[in-house]
């Protein structure tokens, strides 16, 4: 009787921490925004539709965008994305894969931390670290911030006339806001 | 017809043809992305149905949808604001796999009409699939 007790104790602990370990959380509707400045135009996106997750533990964070939901003020400046830079249809998502470093899920003051991973768009993989912004709101959390992705990195081919109308760097703004998430 | 004639006839085609062109390129770059409710849909697709259509991922099928407009039926289970867009996150067929459609600013006004648990029919345009099928611009159509 002891030793089924002791067993069940055991069981039910192994399966709170397992649980805890890869506990998920999970941005539906994250928020993309794309900045290219330069002196004959700015061109500005907004995509409310990305999706993150967020695994507590470990720190590792997978982010997947869908080019096709970039939102812009033009037509014109949709299609050339889709249609001529980003190719949409052969390559319809973009993906981040990283970790965030010296990540503290239980901290609730907010955390700035740096996260290394790859981005990976049109099919080129090219690593990426940028400083992240992490704040805890009772059960989510919400992380922001900025970097900069270099278009010649991507494969991205800007025909030479509009070439002064596209910036070689392109800056980019997120904002994820992770739940609660159980698969 | 004289030379004179006909190269003032060439130049002057030359110049209406280079006119519609310059008023062509200037109507694109100001054009502005079309209303939906401008838009025919190419179908009309249940609460069970979309997530069952469009995850075969079969390309002939998933295509003939992709950025078309298309109408949808379900229940709202989240509805979210930021920025001055509202989206729904609609009710799929599938367990915790849900149909996001963001809505057009010109519905915000209808959107205070409706609550979680409502049954919706909405009118967006397919851009693909992440965790949940992704519709924009979308607008009511049984409007309260």
């Amino acid at each position: 009787m002891k030793y089924s007790i002791l067993l069940l104790i055991l069981v039910a602990t192994s399966v709170c921490l397992g649980q805890q370990s890869g506990e998920k959380l999970l941005a539906r509707q994250g928020q993309v925004t794309f900045f290219s400045y330069t002196a004959a135009e700015n061109i500005e996106a907004v995509n409310n539709q990305a999706l993150s997750v967020l695994v507590l533990d470990t720190g590792e964070i997978a982010v997947d965008i869908l080019m096709r939901a970039f939102v812009f003020k033009k037509t014109l400046m949709r299609e050339h994305f889709n249609e001529s830079y980003i190719e949409s249809d052969l390559y319809p998502k973009a993906k981040f894969r990283g970790r965030i470093k010296d990540f503290d899920p239980e901290a609730t003051e907010i955390q700035t931390r740096i996260v290394e991973g790859t981005f990976t768009l049109k099919d080129k993989t090219v690593p990426l670290s940028f400083k992240v912004s992490i704040q805890k709101l009772n059960d989510s959390i919400l992380i922001s911030g900025e970097t900069q992705v270099n278009i010649d990195d991507y494969n991205i081919k800007i025909p030479k006339l509009l070439s002064p109308n596209i910036a070689k760097q392109i800056k980019i703004s997120f904002n994820f806001q992770h739940t609660p998430y159980e698969e | 017809m004289t030379s004179k004639h006909l190269q003032k006839s060439l130049l002057l085609t030359v110049f209406t043809i280079g006119l519609c062109t310059l008023l062509y390129g200037v109507y694109r770059f100001m054009e502005t992305p079309k209303d939906t409710r401008d838009v025919t849909a190419v179908a009309h697709i249940e609460q069970g149905e979309l997530l069952t259509i469009l995850q075969t991922k079969v390309d002939s099928t998933f295509n003939q949808y992709l950025e078309k407009a298309i109408t949808i039926e379900s229940q709202i289970t989240q509805i979210q604001y930021r920025e001055g867009t509202y989206s729904l996150l609609l009710q799929g067929d599938q367990k915790d796999t849900f149909i996001i459609c963001q809505m057009q600013p010109n519905q915000n006004r209808a959107v205070n009409n409706y609550k979680v648990g409502d049954t919706v029919t909405v009118k967006g345009v397919f851009k693909g699939f992440l965790k949940d099928a992704v519709l924009l611009n979308c607008i009511f159509l049984n409007e309260l």
